[in-house]
């Protein structure tokens, strides 16, 4: 089950198969209450004593750092550095607004306090702890009636002791008091990152944490017995146990959007033999991330509650195993209008869903993306999310017309426009999305979901040269069905800087023993067998002083010659990246990286079919940029059965969403009911 | 760098440059492209030069330039006209590209140049003023015909010499020069002029490595540039580059027309080394063209600060867009209404061979001169002054154990009409700083304290951001030298519209010293050294803040309750309540919202 911001969405799956899947109202005051009902409903397919686990995911992680929504929270860092995260890297994410704001810090100034204490980068302690320090800092702690105190000490990611005695002394003087640790939460180096994660998972654990617990509650109330398992923002081995959830919530932030990319490469490409592009467009904003052997790309830091949402730099750094996607400011409400050198300009601003599209009727009179769709005759009036809503073509023709006039364009033409220039817009971010990480996005298999995504998909792929294109069944709980394709798995890291000609191995392997000992134990505990676990090796490494590292595959673990295994791992993945790479450089190791998965699930998801029925519903007059307008066959998407094929031009309705196909493509059914097309 | 280029470039791109660049204008009659094809084509335009910059940034060898964009990239016709430049991250770059190009074509015309020809060049009077800079420029063919160019710059990791300081008198002393010249001759390399580039520079790998960084953005600029034309049917850049250079001189035009017609003057002081250096600028407004005069600044120095008038137009460029147009892009049409002129032989417009590699700590002041002659005509549209240039700190041991280490700092920016300014963020430049646990494992510094520094902000209704005070250890146990390029210890960084200063800067060693840090200062072993960053200024009367917004100052620790008296006339508890409010306040103070932010989605 996915908790989203308006829907819980739920599916069900027995022996393997989807039994059942079901969408009720969010409660945000205490979302498991949705989780309940939405449960209840599933239980006239199954008893919930026979159900073995439970996987769940949440929004409440990113919306509660969104809207502050968090405990009060303090923080506890070393003499002379309480401004960490004000002083930030002294950079503008935007040279030109002279207006910028940066974030302001969850803790505000006055909860900042310092100890005296000081650790150097190799580990040594310079200054001891001052613990007498520590016991009156408890005091004041309650006296500010502080409820999460997270404590951030330098080199704490090298030795974490002085961080370990804190947190204990705060516990002991403060029961009930939530207490993190940036030597748990994200043991890396560069104390503005971490300092940022550590806070930002203490701010949000008193939340979780209470919701968890009711939620486990609520479904041993039920009568579950299974495993509760949590869906991570990673996405490849990316489900964890919910006792790690509790510790770790920050891990939740993106679990939504990375089971959506997980889903998408699962319907694409189960096998991993295909590289995918998955694209999720909805009403405000547009998704893009790339899936490599199946596994979403990973980034190693994340920006939480930016405030501007698409720009870089605007947000507050949180440094854990992320989904490595794009989010664009296109989605169906996106605005059109007159720019400033007399061209049209599509979004980022949005209608939103109130008043949203003039199409709509709700009172909206801008021209959205949405209008245009249905202008070109992609959307069908009397058939938007099947025929719940109806669309109001005059009130979108009339919005389109009065921009039109700015433009000194017709209307179609200036439907047109907002198509054509919201797929550029679109591609363009999804093409340096794949440069900036050397990836070549013509080889990718593009997955299109969300309201919108199927309806732009031929113009955006296009665009970018993309040659197959695959729209997968059920999108509309593609995000909960994801979870449920994920394999537990978790990653842990710890920076331990070093060159690589005298790096000590012996306390690198123990770091290593540990970190993978820890996660096996995590897995272990939400009932993966111990056999089945499968632990990797991985390790951020740089040239010698230089800039940012890249994070290389180590396989199983170290050999007998480990720094010639790191030298080789990193020799190619450098030279993949950047063509080349210096000789007589000397590499450095920052931060070694764990992960620890258990098997994939299996899931037998074959269509379902109806055989004699009439898929071919009717055809109506749609514009192509290739062709202009056309007279185009519609196909009602439920009655397609595995094996028919078709070619385009072409529309596919659903509920959900429109698949739209260009001219001269080919479009097949597949065996599991992904609608596959092939550009000739 | 000969006296005779130096003329050269005075004629094209100093007093001449509105003339000569309108003289390059368009040419009539192109057949008109609809607009929503040119919005397609112009946006994929430009992400071709943000595929071109992206390209060069990732395989780039040089952390400021991987981390911070360093760089420039950009894509000219085939007359040479700049129509798109990348998005990246300094604004020192800015035009300078699109006159080196001029300078470029002079040397080697186009019908000299042949498919696999590479040009290349570090001239700072003809690029972008510091020898450590890199341009590299590539024809792009088709069918045999010349159908444009990518250009790029980029800042070298190491280019000989004495590295990045004033310390030098002449240029000559700043590392080595190369004329401009090709890199690739019909697709061979110029094996002498890498090899002379390898034995000159401290660092050959990660030079040659980036020069072919470089080659190879351009190359991936022009493969997309040539798919491009034939995606879009185009037979080369010329009609669409007309559209973009028209349109956007239109549109800067029309917001140029709509400030008041004047001569707006402001003259600031930088510290300097030995004396102070003048900036004086008057910023000429008539009708729909801009000329920015520093006639009245300093004469150029004997020391490396001179700022090339290259460098003094992007800044100037830069500082008029921020107030002005920040939407229109930079293009050969952009440029048009706007040109800068300074004095041959002064400080923003300096002969050679003077010293120019740290004109940075100059050129930095410029868009606080611009904006200090704006803030009369748009004050809504300024910020007040700031800390104005990053501090680059640089520190060498000099007893057995022998390294070198710099690291970067940044005070507070000045206040803007609308909201309080930043603090330790640097602006105008956009290069981000190390984290200190980074710094502690790359070198024996330890750093004792970075925190804010309390009361630093220039009081106004809006703060200015405050400075930071840094606390530096070298655990050698050794002797060492230290120096840095700071400013603002002398002339703070001024208020708007009755806001005040931000406090100055200073530089403290434990031995109770203030020495001069632009200066090497050999310290004995075990000083600490400390770094006091200045505050940026306020806007508007301090008395017209308001009172809750001072108390909560004065709760964050930002603010004393003593200054909140002094200053704001607000007595506040030390917790942060608001006590009283002086006789002085009563006549101004209300709530002091101004005019709502401007704010994107």
């Amino acid at each position: 089950m996915d908790i989203g911001g308006t829907f819980t969405d739920l599916v069900l799956v027995v022996d393997g198969r989807v039994i059942a899947n079901g969408k009720v109202l969010t409660t945000p005051s205490d979302p498991s209450v949705a989780v309940e009902t939405g449960v209840t409903r599933l239980l006239e397919h199954v008893r919930a004593e026979d159900v073995a686990e439970v996987v769940h995911g949440t929004t409440l992680v990113a919306n509660a750092l969104i809207e502050r929504k968090g405990a009060a929270t303090a923080l506890v860092a070393t003499r002379g550095f309480r401004d960490t995260i004000t002083i930030r890297r002294e950079l503008r994410y935007d040279l030109y607004d002279l207006f910028l704001e940066m974030p302001e810090p969850l803790v505000p100034r006055r909860l900042r306090f310092e100890v005296t204490e000081r650790v150097l980068a190799d580990g040594t302690v310079d200054v001891a702890l001052d613990e007498e320090e520590v016991r009156r800092l408890a005091r004041r702690l309650r006296r500010e009636g502080v409820e999460a105190v997270a404590v951030a000490l330098l080199h704490s990611y090298r030795a974490p002791e002085h961080e370990r005695r804190v947190g204990e002394v705060l516990r002991r003087e403060l029961p009930g008091l939530y207490v993190s640790l940036s030597s748990d939460v994200s043991p890396e180096l560069g104390e503005f990152a971490r300092t940022s994660t550590v806070i930002a998972n203490a701010y949000v654990l008193p939340l979780i944490d209470r919701y968890l617990e009711m939620l486990q509650k609520r479904l041993t109330g039920l009568g579950f017995s299974g495993a509760l398992r949590i869906m991570l923002s990673t996405g490849g081995g990316g489900v964890a146990g919910v006792e790690t959830a509790r510790r770790f919530p920050v891990r939740l932030l993106e679990s939504g959007p990375a089971a959506g990319a997980v889903s998408a490469g699962f319907w694409a490409s189960r096998d991993g033999r295909e590289d995918v592009l998955a694209f999720d467009m909805g009403g405000t904003t547009a998704k893009a991330c790339l899936i490599e052997r199946g596994i979403p790309l990973v980034a190693r830091e994340f920006e939480a509650a930016r405030v501007y949402r698409f720009t870089k730099g605007s947000g507050m750094p949180v440094r854990v195993p992320v989904i490595d996607l794009i989010e664009i400011g296109a989605g169906g409400g996106s605005i059109a209008q007159v720019g400033p050198f007399g061209l049209p300009r599509v979004g980022p601003e949005s209608t939103g869903a109130d008043p949203g599209p003039a199409c709509y009727g709700q009172g909206g009179d801008l021209p959205t993306v949405t209008d245009a769709d249905l202008l070109l005759g992609y959307l069908n009036p009397d058939f938007f999310l099947g025929g719940d809503m109806r669309l109001d073509v005059d009130a979108a023709r009339a919005a389109m017309a009065r921009l039109g006039d700015g433009l000194g364009l017709g209307l179609e033409e200036t439907a047109a426009a907002v198509h054509r220039v919201v797929n550029e817009n679109m591609a363009s971010a999804a093409r340096m999305h794949a440069i900036e990480r050397g990836r070549d996005i013509r080889r990718c298999t593009f997955v299109a979901t969300g309201g919108a995504g199927p309806v732009h998909a031929w113009g955006v792929a296009r665009n970018l040269g993309i040659r197959k294109l695959v729209f997968p069944p059920s999108a509309g709980v593609a995000s909960a069905f994801g979870m449920l394709t994920a394999a537990p798995g978790f990653e842990l890291a710890r920076s331990l800087p070093s060159p690589l000609a005298s790096t000590p191995w012996r306390e690198v392997r123990a770091a290593i023993r540990e970190l993978a000992a820890q996660g096996t134990r995590q897995l272990v505990d939400t009932g993966v067998p111990r056999r089945e676990v499968r632990v990797e090796l991985a390790a951020d490494v740089r040239h010698r002083g230089q800039g940012d590292p890249i994070t290389v595959e180590l396989g199983a673990g170290l050999g007998h010659d480990p720094a010639r295994q790191v030298e080789d791992a990193f020799e190619r993945t450098y030279v993949r990246l950047y063509g080349r790479r210096p000789p007589g450089v000397e590499s450095e190791v920052m931060t070694w990286r764990v992960r620890v998965a258990g098997p994939l699930p299996t899931l037998d998801v074959k269509l379902r079919t109806r055989p004699g029925a009439q898929a071919r519903k009717g055809a109506r007059r749609v514009w192509f940029e290739e062709t202009g307008r056309v007279q185009t066959a519609v196909y009602d998407r439920y009655l397609l059965a595995p094996g028919d094929t078709f070619t385009g031009p072409a529309v596919v309705e659903e509920r959900e969403s429109t698949m739209v196909i260009g001219p001269g493509a080919t479009a097949r059914v597949d065996p599991v009911g992904n609608l596959v097309v092939e550009v000739s | 760098m000969s006296a005779t280029s130096n003329r050269r470039r005075n004629a094209s791109s100093g007093s001449g440059a509105a003339s000569s660049v309108r003289g390059r204008g368009r040419r009539a009659s192109a057949p008109a492209i609809d607009p929503v094809t040119l919005e397609i084509l112009w946006s994929r335009l430009v992400t071709v030069t943000n595929e071109q910059a992206a390209a060069l940034q990732r395989t780039s060898f040089t952390p400021i330039v991987r981390e911070s964009g360093d760089l420039s990239a950009a894509v000219f016709d085939a007359r040479g006209r700049m129509l798109a430049q990348a998005v990246t991250g300094t604004p020192g770059h800015i035009n300078s590209l699109a006159t080196s190009m001029v300078h470029f074509l002079a040397e080697f015309p186009p019908e000299s140049l042949v498919p696999g020809d590479i040009l290349i060049t570090n001239d700072p009077w003809k690029t972008s003023g510091q020898l450590n800079d890199l341009s590299v420029v590539t024809p792009v063919f088709r069918d045999g015909r010349l159908v444009g160019f990518f250009g790029n710059c980029c800042h070298a990791m190491d280019i000989g010499g004495r590295g990045l300081s004033a310390d030098a008198h002449e240029v000559f002393e700043e590392g080595l020069y190369i004329p401009m010249m090709k890199l690739y001759e019909a697709g061979e390399p110029n094996q002498d002029l890498l090899k002379i580039l390898a034995g000159n520079v401290r660092a050959p790998f990660e030079v040659l490595g980036d020069v072919h960084a470089q080659v190879a953005g351009n190359q991936v600029g022009a493969d997309r540039l040539l798919q491009y034309l034939d995606d879009f049917g185009l037979p080369d850049l010329e009609a669409l580059g007309d559209e973009i250079c028209d349109r956007s001189e239109r549109a800067l035009r029309d917001a140029i027309r709509r400030l008041p017609d004047g001569d707006y003057r402001k003259v600031i002081h930088t510290d300097g080394i030995d004396e102070p250096i003048r900036i004086e600028c008057c910023v000429k407004v008539r009708g729909d063209e801009i000329l920015v005069d520093y006639t009245g600044s300093s004469p150029q120095v004997d020391r490396g600060m001179n700022v090339v008038l290259n460098y003094t137009a992007a800044y100037t460029s830069y500082a008029l867009k921020c107030a002005i147009s920040p939407e229109v892009p930079h293009n050969d049409g952009s440029f048009r209404p706007v040109s800068t002129w300074a004095p041959e032989g002064s400080i923003l417009n300096p002969t050679p061979p003077v010293a120019v590699a740290a004109r940075h700590i100059v050129g930095h002041f410029l868009p606080h001169a611009i904006f200090g002659a704006l803030v009369k005509v748009i004050p809504e549209r300024v910020l007040a002054e700031g800390a104005g240039n990053i501090w680059l700190t640089t520190v060498r041991g000099t007893g057995s154990n022998r390294f070198v280490t710099v690291f970067f700092a940044a005070g507070g920016t000045g206040a803007r009409p609308t909201k309080d300014g930043l603090s330790t963020t640097s602006f105008p430049s956009g290069i981000a700083t190390a984290p200190v646990e980074v710094i502690e494992t790359t070198s024996p510094l330890v750093v004792r304290r970075k925190e804010l520094r309390r009361d630093s902000g220039g009081p106004g209704r809006f703060r200015g951001g405050l400075g930071q005070a840094i606390e530096v250890e070298v655990r050698t146990g050794e002797p060492f030298v230290v120096s840095s390029l700071a400013d603002r210890m002398r002339f703070v960084a001024e208020g708007y519209a009755g806001g005040k200063p931000g406090a100055a800067g200073s530089f403290k060693t434990s031995l109770g010293t203030r020495p001069n840090p632009k200066l090497s200062q050999a310290l004995p072993a075990g000083t600490r050294f400390t770094l006091e960053l200045p505050g940026g200024g306020g806007f508007f009367d301090p008395t017209t803040r308001d009172p809750e917004a001072v108390a909560r100052d004065v709760a964050e620790g930002l603010v004393s309750p003593a200054a909140a008296l002094r200053d704001y006339g607000v007595r506040v508890s030390p917790t942060g309540h608001v006590l009283g409010l002086e006789r002085r306040r009563r006549r101004t103070s209300r709530g002091a919202a101004g005019p709502s932010p401007r704010r994107r989605t």
